[in-house]
């Protein structure tokens, strides 16, 4: 007994917890912070059982694992790998870390246990913990090898993992199968340079899904050097909804520098098109002014009918820039149309009017329906095939005009085809300009029909082309057969 | 001296306006009309008809060329005239290039005056005191 006393001068000094504990489970020995811990008096845990720290789920099984120790008396910690808890007199579970180290006091097996509280380190470690799942991103650690040593809950989620199947996994598994070799060059190359950056500036990055699926992501990269190694902490957000809305913004981008184009079009039209008859007005009345005070009605009278002629021609250009502005408002009901059909209506009729004498022929080489705008489709159709009437070559004797279609790599392709005075080279671009005209101010029309069909077809996603010589002329329409479906994708 | 006056304008009002501001300035000038840029351009290049039907030189014409016609536009003919003219041979100065047109756009102007020989631009509609100074400024030498 008069070692035990030594050992009880020895436990008192030490600073952490200590008890020494008989082969059977019994407290020999406890110094007051053990005592303190467990929230008992000095001396009240002498001669009890040590299963009385033990919480009430595991006491029952805990003799068999004391009795286990002293066959095999080593020095270790108890509870590798598991969370160990303590149970306090008043009932609290404490997280603690446990010593155990054999002795032998008068030939008796002892084990000398220590007891560490480790609900501080627990509380800072719940609070990273707390603060890494609270992240939006996914946050992965990895290890000298690339092995994943470490995920928060949005990994799991972003992936489609439960998170601790990914531990110890190489983190080659969350990159998409064709960039793997690749990457893990990429990894160890990474290792050696360690720097705070951006995983692939320029390139465009994805992850893969436990299911296979892939999906854009944006990579931080951040080496951390400390106790247990050279890790990398990676942090990766699902860049999905990002992207699609860059695209959309592109897209609006494209449409809005579309419109600008065409306001600053409009303006310019304004400037000409609509101020030319109001300054031929404006001259025109003035001279009759002059008229009148000279006298001369008759002149008058013809320059006064000069200025009606030119108001109604204002007015029709003004009638012409609305029907052209309106356009970009017509409702965008994509539907099936039966094109064949719709050619057919269309030119019979532009018939009953003035197509007389005009062979009408179609080829018809394409898979009805088309799905498109209809209004829009009717206006590029009424447009086309009325030019083809209008500019007919009154020196051939068998005007014809043909409407051939075809499909070619999902494109759909309708071109009108006339033997009329043809339209020159130079003359090409500038015919689909509203107002326009190349020919003479005799010939019919009133330079807005090839502006309304190139608007129209710009806004099906569709192209149109002119090629002319003096066998006459064929406007060549191109409708992407998906421009429908892509423009929704986009959308949405 | 009459003044030879050449109006490019596919308005046929505008250019009866300038025949008819013409004699109401009381300006001694022939007025030669071209409906068409080409048409324009067609005769200033053949010598012979230039002299007979607009007049030889001295004096310079005065030229009112406007700006929208269709075919080719007036730019495209004030390109015509310089790489016909460019290099600055004596054709340019018989004559007074003067840009016509409603159009007050800065943009317009800008690539009007870009040509050298270009001299003026006239906002239509003219009037007689336009016409009048346009006439003292480029031919009181004269």
């Amino acid at each position: 007994m008069a070692l035990r006393e030594e050992y009880r001068v020895a436990l008192e000094a030490c600073p952490t917890p200590l008890m020494l504990v008989s082969k059977d489970g019994e407290i020999l020995l406890s110094n007051s912070r053990l005592d303190d811990l467990f929230g008992y008096e000095e001396g009240e845990l002498l001669n009890q059982s040590v299963e009385t720290l033990v919480p009430q789920e595991i006491r029952r099984d805990h003799p068999d694992l004391r009795e286990a120790f002293f066959e095999v008396p080593t020095s270790r910690s108890m509870g590798t790998g598991r969370d160990l808890f303590g149970a306090r007199k008043d009932g609290e579970l404490i997280p603690v870390e446990i010593g155990l180290d054999p002795i032998e006091s008068d030939g008796v097996p002892l084990v000398m246990v220590s007891v560490l509280d480790i609900r501080e380190r627990k509380a800072g470690e719940a609070k990273i913990r707390h603060a890494l799942d609270a992240a939006s991103s996914a946050i992965v650690m990895i290890d000298d090898h690339g092995k994943i040593e470490l995920v928060n809950v949005q990994t799991g989620k972003m992936f489609g993992y439960e998170p601790d199947e990914l531990i110890g996994r190489p983190i080659e598994c969350l990159v998409p199968e064709r960039y793997r070799r690749k990457h893990s060059v990429y990894r160890v190359s990474y290792q050696n340079a360690r720097a705070n950056r951006s995983m692939g500036v320029g390139r465009d990055l994805f992850g893969v899904r436990k299911d296979g699926t892939e999906f854009p992501v944006e990579i931080g990269l951040t080496p951390l050097d400390g106790v247990g190694g050279r890790q990398i902490m990676a942090t990766v957000i699902d860049i999905t909804e990002r992207k699609l809305t860059e695209e959309a913004i592109q897209h609006k981008n494209a449409e809005l520098e579309r419109l600008n184009h065409e306001l600053s079009e409009f303006a310019y039209s304004a400037s000409h098109d609509l101020k030319a008859p109001l300054a031929s007005m404006a001259g025109i009345l003035a001279l009759s002014h002059d008229d009148l005070s000279a006298g001369d009605h008759e002149e008058a009278r013809a320059n006064l009918g000069r200025a009606r002629e030119l108001a109604e021609r204002l007015a029709g250009r003004i009638e012409d820039m609305l029907t052209l502005a309106k356009t970009d408002s017509l409702d965008e009901t994509w539907e099936d149309v039966a094109v064949c059909d719709a050619v057919v209506e269309v030119w019979q009729l532009l018939d009953i009017d003035h197509a007389s004498g005009i062979a009408f022929s179609t080829a018809f080489n394409h898979t009805d329906p088309v799905r498109t705008v209809a209004p829009r489709l009717l206006i590029i159709l009424e447009n086309l095939l009325s030019n083809a009437i209008n500019y007919r070559d009154p020196k051939k004797a068998d005007p014809t005009v043909c409407v051939e279609t075809s499909d070619e790599g999902g494109v759909f392709r309708l071109a009108v085809r006339d033997n009329g005075i043809g339209i020159a080279k130079e003359y090409h671009q500038r015919i689909f300009q509203a107002f326009k005209r190349v020919s003479d101010n005799n010939a019919p029309g009133n330079g807005l029909g090839l502006a309304l069909v190139k608007k129209n077809v710009l806004h099906l996603g569709g192209e149109i082309a002119v090629e002319s010589d003096a066998d006459g002329t064929v406007f060549t329409l191109t409708l992407p057969r998906r421009f429908e479906v892509d423009r929704q994708d986009a959308a949405d | 001296m009459t003044i030879p006056i050449v109006v490019v304008d596919d308005e046929q009002v505008d250019r009866y306006i300038v025949r008819r501001l013409v004699k109401k300035a009381g300006i001694d000038g022939k007025v030669v009309e071209f409906q068409a840029g080409d048409e324009f351009l067609e005769v200033i290049m053949d010598q012979q008809r230039r002299t007979e039907e607009i007049g030889s030189a001295p004096p310079p014409m005065l030229v009112l060329l406007d700006i929208n016609m269709p075919r080719i536009t007036g730019f495209e003919v004030l390109e015509a005239i310089d790489e016909g003219f460019g290099d600055g041979g004596s054709d340019a100065d018989c004559m007074i290039i003067l840009m016509f047109s409603s159009s007050n756009h800065a943009e317009d102007k800008q690539e009007a005056f870009s040509y050298g020989f270009v001299k003026d631009y006239i906002i239509k509609p003219i009037t007689v005191p336009v016409l009048q100074r346009i006439v003292d400024q480029y031919y009181e030498e004269n």
